[in-house]
């Protein structure tokens, strides 16, 4: 059983002051393997943060991100998947499903990760997976005032992931979950 | 002698028995020869003086010419080689004529006045004896005396109050003595308090130590003896203004007479409490000052002093003889 | 009264040397042991005398003046552990003596150390076997023992008096009372002992010479446990009650306290007694002890006195404990310090502070509700920093400062409560720019952390006062040295932004402009931080004013007013070289005017405008001007708000910035990027698809002009994704045949590509693109007209 944590656009200190105390109390060192990082973390404090929950942590460049060390695109194995990661804010039209489809191509992924929207979406298409892992602050977005605090977490078992987003609604972190299987 | 005797009218000799003898308190006293001690019939006040004497003719002759036989009470002090009979009281038990059987006397000494006690002192010494004589005319006569031992009980004194003095050295020391009475019986304790008013010097220690006084002779040939009977530590270290120590001495252990005045204008035996501070430098400050001790009718009761405590008292120099000196 | 001759001079006593000390410790304890034993012989046969003589034998090597009091007690012990089998053998009455005739009989010993000894000795035995009365005995143990002046001896004597007692001692419930007396009497016993003791001990320090006094006032501060087990023994004492404490314990040993005039003895049996005794006793008796303490020796540290007592009252309170108000305690202890302070002119400033914390913890745990008790501290730690000129350039002070601004944050966590503190921040003044810094960080976290909301604009400007130092530099000429460290405390401040709330909005935008005017004032490097979650706060604001159209019909205005407020706040950004930045910010005002719907069209063009305005002038660098040009694009590409003439200048001027870029792959991928400005699904207006087979040509062109073949593969193989975007979309203009033209001029080029791994990668790209058609084919009859050539 691998852990792999799909977080990104906190937004901190831009759009919030924090990652939520529900969420840290969540995540402790020790569990999860890998991070992948979907960008637009903003502070240095969230990713050293990252860095002590995981060894393997992959970051991308998002719009509000000023390390130039980061990459636009980036591809990680883990397991018998290969992960794309991005985010997302260059794929025009923003969130949509045709123009992610095109970079899950390009970078000849199995799972592609983008954030951007702030909003959480897992979906299948065209036999290929694609998570959004949304904000883990609920950052603001210019399309809401508000939006869910979510993150993601992979749990890769061979050809098979389990999706479990978390989401903090009304103080509580409720758990959904989804799986996808590795076509042959 | 017995040739004397024999041909001079016989011999004889003489027993004296005190009456209640074997009941009778023995008092211990030391004699003439160190260590010894000897052991004497006490007699309290003017206890009648009660008992028998036996004439025993000597075998050889038969019979005894006397002059006459008498039996006496006899007081004596003995100061300086020279003995003083202040009492002679006599009674005759035969007239002058022939003995020619043992015979025996009773005696009794009921009225007699016995207000001096014994006392077995330095210089001077007080003894009783029951004495018989037996008086020839040409032989020297045959005499035989016992001694007994004299003690006198006193009634409380009237008055006794405290002793208080505040004494010192100017800017330097001035403490404050109280001694809770000024006559003590002998089985009396000492209760007392030495305050400290002011102290500038460094005192290592201050004993309280009793001295009794023998004085004989009168005007210009009077002599004082002292005689350290105990020397009691009751301060270890220095102490600082405002401190008072307790004094405690028991008497009852000690070896004391009552105080004599003027015993038959021959002597007299004080006592004195002398109170020595000695600083770090073995300087020694002391203020004496007289006790009245006297003898208190009431079971004798006596404890031995423990000894231990007499090993390191015997290294230190004492003051004996330095001059008492009262400011 | 006579003095004598002088005697031989005897030789100063000095301490002697360690061996020495050995050797004289090794001798008298042998002595003690064969004295001891001799005497335990005695008692075997039942000598009683013998064996008092040598136990007076052993005592009496207590008499050195030589040893220093450790070696002394040592000996001590050795001489104590004799006497206790003495002791046993008296209680078994074998002597058959009464206890009285030897109470009398040790007392002709004639050296007092071993008298003594031996009467305590059989005064505990004539106690246990009840021969007398245990106050009478005690008492005149007590009292004789007054003949012991010197120090060491006395001190230990004194020590064995207590030890041999400590379990006779009449007390309710002990065997004792009654006919043996009460625990006054005890009471008596155990205060005129340590009295004397006291005494004793503090008369230690004029012993020996003054070049010895470092070394003796230590050996001297060995020996306080002795002096304080009486007070602790009083404390044990089940009779002594509230009353008894306060009425005969307290007033007693207060009173010896202060009459000693020791500093050791001071310090010392103030602290003891502040440890032993409960904590109810000094609830009641704070009075006594406080004014004792201003009448302590210059020199004692009442700071440690102080802070011992409140802290002990502050866990007595956290144990659960309640103190009555009527107690008074912090009026109490407030105007006693207030006067200690005055009197005691030589504590030090760290230490009046570290008084006025422990204050402050008492105050917090004892009366959590009262905020006045804790502005009264603040209030006196000004004044006295003031009277004092305290500039914050003693460390200690310092520290103590810091720890005092700390508590309240600290304790109250929630930073509303500490901002309700009128004299709190007259405290910050005195400290240096440095630990102001250091204090302001520590109210931001603590606010961050604890605080849920800060809901009023004083409260805003309040807190960005105090904190004032993280906003703004010392002096204009301090440089910035822009660090991880720099940047991890403004981020700090930022994030305060997200604090500030309050449902009405016009409050809530009172606040932000407030927090604008704090936040403006630290230059470049600083606003560059403290300026961005205020815009988006803003475009926040605007947005929920939008939601408020139903109900509130001035919105508009307000929301206006909103976005005037994000504009100056981003060109005051741009105006500091951050103009990347600037222009991502200008983007979001225009998203967030878009979200707020057509009334904000101008301003969402002004905000545009703005955008591609900095581009033009300042943004330099390829990578800069790509993604500067993507981000355009895509904003773009998601607004609906403009009319078709805005719309047009706006896209027109964006495809004109993409044509330009320099680097023929950022052209490329900029100008078929552009396409979605043209054309988007399900929009309207966006419908041009001439434009969008236009540049997608422009952009097939520009890629073929590339020499590296395999980054123009790419392009090619992103292209022709482009263009199936379309198809999927049915845009009219890419129809089945240009894909398959596009197929085709790949394949065409791809003869041309070398066999390098890059090379293989990019043809994995078009391999995927190729099933993803191959795949298509299967369910959807448009792109069975695709024609892609096997390979």
């Amino acid at each position: 059983m691998v852990l792999v944590l799909v977080i990104g656009d906190s937004h901190v200190p831009h759009r919030a002051a924090s990652l939520p105390a529900k969420f840290t109390k969540l995540l402790v060192p020790g569990k999860i393997q890998h991070i992948l990082c979907t960008g637009n973390l903003c502070s240095k404090d969230i990713q050293d943060y990252l860095k002590t929950l995981a060894s393997d942590v992959h970051f991308v460049k998002g719009d509000f991100d000023e390390n130039q060390s980061f990459p636009e695109n980036k591809t990680v194995q883990i397991g018998q998947f290969k992960i794309g990661l991005s985010h997302g804010h260059q794929i025009v039209p923003w969130g949509d499903r045709e123009a992610r489809a095109i970079l899950q191509r390009q970078l000849d992924v199995d799972i592609l990760i983008t954030g951007h929207t702030h909003q959480f979406e897992a979906y299948e298409y065209q036999k290929k997976f694609f998570i959004n892992p949304g904000s883990a602050t609920g950052a603001f977005s210019t399309l809401a005032e508000e939006s869910t605090p979510t993150f993601v977490l992979m749990d890769v078992q061979g050809t098979h992931v389990i999706t479990y987003v978390y989401l903090l609604r009304d103080s509580e972190v409720k758990v959904d979950k989804m799986e996808y299987i590795k076509p042959e | 002698m017995n040739f004397f005797r024999s041909v001079l009218g016989g011999a004889a000799k003489i027993d004296i028995a005190l009456k209640d003898a074997a009941e009778r308190q023995v008092v211990e006293i030391p004699t003439s020869q160190e260590g010894k001690t000897e052991k004497l019939p006490l007699y309290i006040e003017n206890e009648a003086v009660v008992g028998s004497v036996s004439i025993t003719i000597d075998n050889s002759s038969k019979k005894l010419e006397h002059m006459g036989i008498s039996v006496a009470l006899v007081g004596v002090i003995k100061m300086n080689g020279n003995i003083h009979e202040f009492m002679n009281i006599v009674k005759d038990l035969e007239p002058a004529g022939i003995l020619t059987e043992n015979k025996s006397y009773d005696f009794n000494f009921e009225t007699n006045d016995r207000s001096y006690e014994s006392y077995n002192g330095i210089n001077a010494f007080l003894n009783y004896y029951v004495r018989v004589n037996i008086s020839r005319s040409m032989a020297t006569k045959i005499t035989k005396q016992i001694e007994f031992w004299q003690r006198n009980y006193s009634n409380p004194p009237d008055t006794n109050s405290n002793i208080k003095m505040e004494v010192g050295i100017e800017d330097c020391l001035h403490i404050e003595f109280e001694y809770n009475k000024s006559k003590y019986h002998l089985k009396d304790v000492i209760i007392g308090k030495i305050y400290f008013l002011l102290v500038r010097l460094k005192i290592k220690t201050m004993n309280i130590s009793l001295l009794k006084r023998e004085t004989t002779g009168s005007g210009p040939d009077v002599y004082n003896e002292n005689r350290t009977l105990s020397k009691f530590e009751i301060m270890d270290g220095a102490p600082v203004r405002g401190e008072a120590i307790p004094v405690r001495l028991f008497l009852g252990g000690f070896d004391l007479t009552p105080t004599y005045k003027d015993v038959v204008n021959k002597f007299s035996v004080t006592y004195i409490l002398n109170l020595v501070l000695v600083d770090e430098d073995d300087r020694r400050y002391f203020k004496q000052r007289e006790i009245v001790l006297w003898r208190k009718a009431d079971r004798a009761k006596k404890y031995t002093r423990i000894e231990g405590a007499q090993t390191y008292e015997e290294g230190l120099p004492t003051d004996g003889g330095r001059s008492p000196d009262e400011e | 009264m006579t003095a004598g001759a002088n005697g031989a001079p005897t030789e100063k006593r000095e301490f002697l040397t360690d061996e020495e000390q050995n050797k004289a410790l090794h001798d008298a304890k042998i002595v003690v042991k064969q004295q001891g034993l001799a005497m335990q012989r005695c008692l075997d046969q039942n000598n009683l005398m013998e064996a008092l003589k040598h136990a007076s034998n052993f005592i009496s090597e207590l008499r050195t003046s030589l040893l220093s009091p450790k070696n002394y007690y040592v000996l001590y012990i050795e001489a104590f552990d004799q006497l206790r089998n003495l002791e046993s053998y008296l209680l078994e009455e074998k002597h058959g003596k009464k206890m009285a005739e030897l109470y009398e009989l040790v007392q002709y010993a004639g050296n007092i150390l071993p008298r003594l000894y031996l009467l305590v000795t059989v005064g505990s035995a004539y106690i246990k076997l009840k021969e007398a009365p245990a106050r009478d005995v005690l008492r005149d143990l007590v009292e004789m023992c007054r003949g012991i002046q010197h120090p060491t001896r006395g001190l230990f004597l004194r020590t064995y008096l207590s030890e041999v007692t400590k379990d006779k001692l009449p007390d309710i419930g002990s065997e004792y009372e009654g006919r043996g007396g009460n625990t006054k009497d005890s009471v008596e016993f155990i205060l005129v002992n340590f009295t004397e003791m006291n005494k004793l001990w503090v008369r230690m320090q004029h012993q020996g010479s003054a070049r010895e006094r470092e070394r003796r006032e230590l050996e001297r501060s060995e020996l306080r446990l002795l002096v304080g087990k009486n007070i602790a023994r009083l404390s044990q004492l089940e009779g002594v009650d509230l009353a008894t404490y306060q009425k005969l314990v307290l007033p007693k040993l207060l009173e010896q306290i202060n009459s000693c005039k020791d500093v050791i003895a001071q310090q010392y049996l103030m602290e003891v007694i502040i440890q032993v005794f409960p904590d109810d006793f000094h609830l009641h008796t704070l009075d006594a002890i406080l004014q004792s303490c201003a009448t302590l020796q210059p020199g004692v540290n009442i700071k440690s006195i102080l802070v011992g007592l409140m802290d002990r009252l502050s866990n007595y309170v956290a144990r659960g404990e309640n103190i009555s108000p009527e107690l008074r305690v912090f009026e109490t202890f407030s105007s006693k310090i207030g006067l200690i302070v005055e009197q005691q002119k030589g504590i030090p400033t760290e230490d009046v502070l570290a008084i006025e914390a422990s204050l402050l913890n008492l105050s917090i745990s004892c009366y959590p509700d009262k905020l006045d008790y804790v502005d009264t501290i603040f209030k006196f730690a000004s004044d006295v920093l003031a009277a004092r000129k305290e500039d914050g350039s003693k460390p200690l002070v310092v520290k103590q400062i810091l720890h005092l601004l700390n508590t309240p944050l600290d304790t109250f966590k929630n930073i509303l409560t500490v901002l309700r503190l009128q004299n709190y921040h007259l405290v910050i003044q005195y400290l240096n720019y440095d630990s102001r810094k250091r204090v302001a960080l520590n109210i931001t976290r603590t606010a961050i952390q604890h605080t849920p909301s800060i809901g009023e604009a004083e409260g805003v400007n309040k807190l960005l006062e105090w904190i004032s130092p993280l906003i703004q530099s010392e002096s204009p000429q301090q440089e910035i040295i822009d660090d991880d460290d720099f940047a991890e405390e403004q981020n700090l401040v930022a994030s305060l932004v997200h604090l500030f709330e309050n449902k009405d909005p016009e409050q809530l935008f009172a606040m932000y402009t407030v927090a604008r005017t704090h936040l403006s004032k630290g230059g470049p490097k600083r606003i560059k931080y403290l300026l961005v979650p205020l815009i988006f706060r803003a475009l926040r604001l605007a947005i929920r004013l939008k939601r408020t159209e139903e109900e509130d019909e001035g919105w508009l205005q307000k929301a206006q007013k909103v976005f005037v407020f994000a504009h100056e706040v981003t060109t005051a950004l741009s105006k500091t070289e951050l103009h990347e930045v600037s222009v991502r910010l200008f983007l979001q005002c225009a998203q967030a005017a878009n979200t707020c719907g057509d009334s904000f069209e101008t301003i969402a063009y002004e905000f545009v405008k703005e955008a591609l305005v900095i581009y033009e002038d300042h943004i330099s660098g390829s990578a800069a001007q790509l993604n500067a040009i993507v981000l355009i694009i895509g904003t773009l590409q998601s607004l609906s708000i403009f009319s078709e003439d805005n719309y047009e200048t706006l896209t027109t001027k964006t495809a004109l910035y993409a044509s330009k870029l320099l680097k023929v792959p950022d052209r490329c991928r900029a100008i078929y990027l552009v396409t979605h400005l043209f054309w988007t699904p399900n929009s309207e207006q966006k419908k041009d698809d001439k434009r969008v087979l236009e540049a997608i040509r422009k952009a097939i062109k520009v890629a073929d002009t590339y020499l590296d073949s395999a980054v123009k593969n790419d392009l090619f193989v992103e292209i022709l994704n482009e263009c199936l975007y379309y198809f999927e979309n049915a845009c009219e203009s890419i129809t089945a045949n240009y894909v398959s033209g596009l197929i085709a001029l790949i394949d065409a080029k791809s003869q041309e590509m070398d066999t390098s791994e890059e090379a293989f990668r990019s043809k994995q790209g078009y391999v995927n693109t190729l099933n993803f058609i191959r795949s298509k084919k299967e369910s959807d009859p448009r792109y069975g007209e695709i024609e892609i050539k096997s390979s």
